[in-house]
This record gives C-alpha cells, sequence and structure tokens, in this order.
C-alpha cells in the first residue's frame, strides 16, 4: 500500500529531481527464531538489489524490531502472527515507486510492503494556537425562516 | 404649580434638580434672562477628548494556548504516544472535544497518522495495546468504573 498516493504519473516524471522515499515494510518470520537468521538477510539483500536495480540510492536500512504483530495478518495465502519490522531510508524517482511496490508485494517473505514520504521533506506548519471559537453565533442559525 | 410639581415627580429624581431650576425660571419671569441661559449651561455637552479613553488593543493580551503538537510532528511508529489518543475498550480515535487538539489541522492529522499506522501493522484497531494501559492520560476523558 503506498501512503500517501504519490500522484499522476507524467512522462516528464523520470525527469523529475528525485525525493525521498522511506520505505517500510514487514516480514515474516518463523516463530521462536530470533533475527539473525541468514534467511532474513538473504530477504533483505533481495530488496535492497531491487531497489537499486530500479535506480534507488539507499541511504539506510533500521530494523525495528521482531515481534507479535498487533492483528494477525494474511498474505500470500498464509497466516502471520509474528513479524519483523524493516525500515528502509532511499533516495527514488516518482516514477519507480509503483514498480518497486509491485517487486514488493511478488516477494513471499514480505508480509506489508508500503512506501511512505519521508518526514523530514514535510514542512511543519506554523500554528498560532488553539483559537476561541465563538460558540453564541452557532447556537441560533441564522438561515432564514418563512 | 402643582401641574409643575406633578411632572418634576413623574420625570425621576435625577432630572428633578435640573428642571426645577427650569421652573423656578420659568415661573419667576422677573429675572434677567442671563441667569437662565447659565443654568442651562448645565446641559452643554463635553467637546474635549482628553478623559476619554483611547481606542487601542488590549495590551495585556495574553498569548493564544498551544495544544501539545502545535509546530511538532508526530511520527507514526511512536505508538506509546498515538494509542493516548484511542480508547482502550473500542480502539475508536478520539474526536476534537475529547483530545482539545488545536484547529482542524491537527485533529486531522492525529487521525490520519493512527490510521496509516494501523493500517502500515504497528498498532492495534480494535483495542489498545495492553503494554500501554497505564498511561497518563492526555484527553479529556472519564471512564465509568
Amino acid at each position: 500500500m503506498v501512503w500517501p498516493r504519490t500522484g499522476t504519473s507524467q512522462p516528464g516524471a523520470a525527469l523529475r529531481s528525485l525525493f525521498w522515499v522511506r520505505c517500510s515494510s514487514s516480514r515474516r518470520r518463523n516463530p521462536h527464531s530470533s533475527v539473525n537468521l541468514p534467511e532474513t538477510a538473504a530477504a533483505l539483500k533481495r530488496t535492497l538489489e531491487a531497489l537499486m536495480d530500479r535506480g534507488a540510492v539507499v541511504r539506510s536500512l533500521e530494523s525495528l524490531g521482531e515481534r507479535t504483530l498487533p492483528y494477525k495478518m494474511s498474505a500470500h495465502s498464509q497466516q502471520h502472527t509474528r513479524g519483523g519490522y524493516f525500515l528502509v531510508d532511499f533516495y527514488a524517482p516518482t516514477a519507480t515507486v509503483e514498480s518497486i511496490m509491485e517487486h514488493l508485494s511478488r516477494d513471499i517473505d514480505v508480509i506489508r510492503p508500503n512506501v511512505v514520504k519521508h518526514p523530514l521533506t514535510q514542512e511543519v506548519k506554523e500554528c498560532e494556537g488553539i483559537v476561541p471559537v465563538p460558540l453564541e453565533e452557532k447556537l441560533y442559525s441564522t438561515k432564514k425562516r418563512k | 404649580m402643582a401641574t409643575m410639581a406633578a411632572l418634576c415627580s413623574g420625570l425621576g429624581k435625577r432630572k428633578l434638580t435640573r428642571f426645577t431650576t427650569a421652573v423656578v425660571c420659568l415661573t419667576n419671569p422677573g429675572i434677567h434672562a442671563g441667569l437662565w441661559r447659565r443654568s442651562c449651561s448645565q446641559y452643554k455637552q463635553v467637546t474635549s477628548n482628553r478623559d476619554l479613553p483611547i481606542p487601542m488593543e488590549n495590551p495585556y493580551k495574553e498569548p493564544l494556548k498551544k495544544c501539545i503538537f502545535c509546530e511538532k510532528y508526530v511520527d507514526y511508529k511512536n505508538l506509546q504516544l498515538l494509542s493516548q489518543f484511542i480508547s482502550p475498550f473500542t480502539g475508536c480515535i478520539y474526536r476534537g472535544h475529547i483530545t482539545g487538539l488545536c484547529g482542524n489541522n491537527k485533529k486531522k492529522e492525529i487521525m490520519k497518522v493512527i490510521k496509516r499506522a494501523q493500517i502500515l501493522g504497528f498498532m492495534p484497531v480494535t483495542y489498545k495495546d495492553p503494554a500501554y494501559l497505564k498511561d497518563p492520560k492526555v484527553c479529556n476523558i472519564k471512564y465509568t468504573e
């Protein structure tokens, strides 16, 4: 699931400047097994290579730990209760996001692939504070009554 | 004189004094016209504005109260913070009148962030994570126990 949507794909999308995309995906793990399995390493390597093939510049890969999923997730005709969370920081052109998502959804080891915009690119809006709402005006409706 | 007196009582105490002076003037036509004009000078309006208050903004105005997340970024991975804004029984997201966040932007932003965490598989949807049940209350809600 791509959140938020990266917009319409225009013919000139590849020429646009790269922007940060943060990919977060939860992976399946066999129960009662630790993070440092060669299977997980192989799966991660696969995804990173796929990202780089599509012209992405990987900045960092973080592990958010392994835990029981908040709810049972079913992916690729299997039910998962435990999973490991990984966060990949990478630069990528806008047009390749869809192909990345396609590739990740085909991977069996990936339960829930997601691409998310990097939070540091978004500007923090200026907030004035809690503006007091005049409730007296809302008490009676100003509609014309015949 | 009787009619004048009746009129005076009808007008009221405040205007009584002024009217009595006028009445006195009228009933004694022998008095000089200048006296009549002097007593009527009480009706003159104040034209100078020196003593009146100057219109200006309230100098003791306090800056607007800011909510918890004013000009701050909320991460979708921050589960403990986000679970403070959902109900521990049903897991439904609290509305603006409970959370007390400023404006429509922050309320919607928090809702979106919580939704994102739930869909991405970080936060449970129908309940609150039991590890965060004993968190301090941020919202304006009272649970009946």
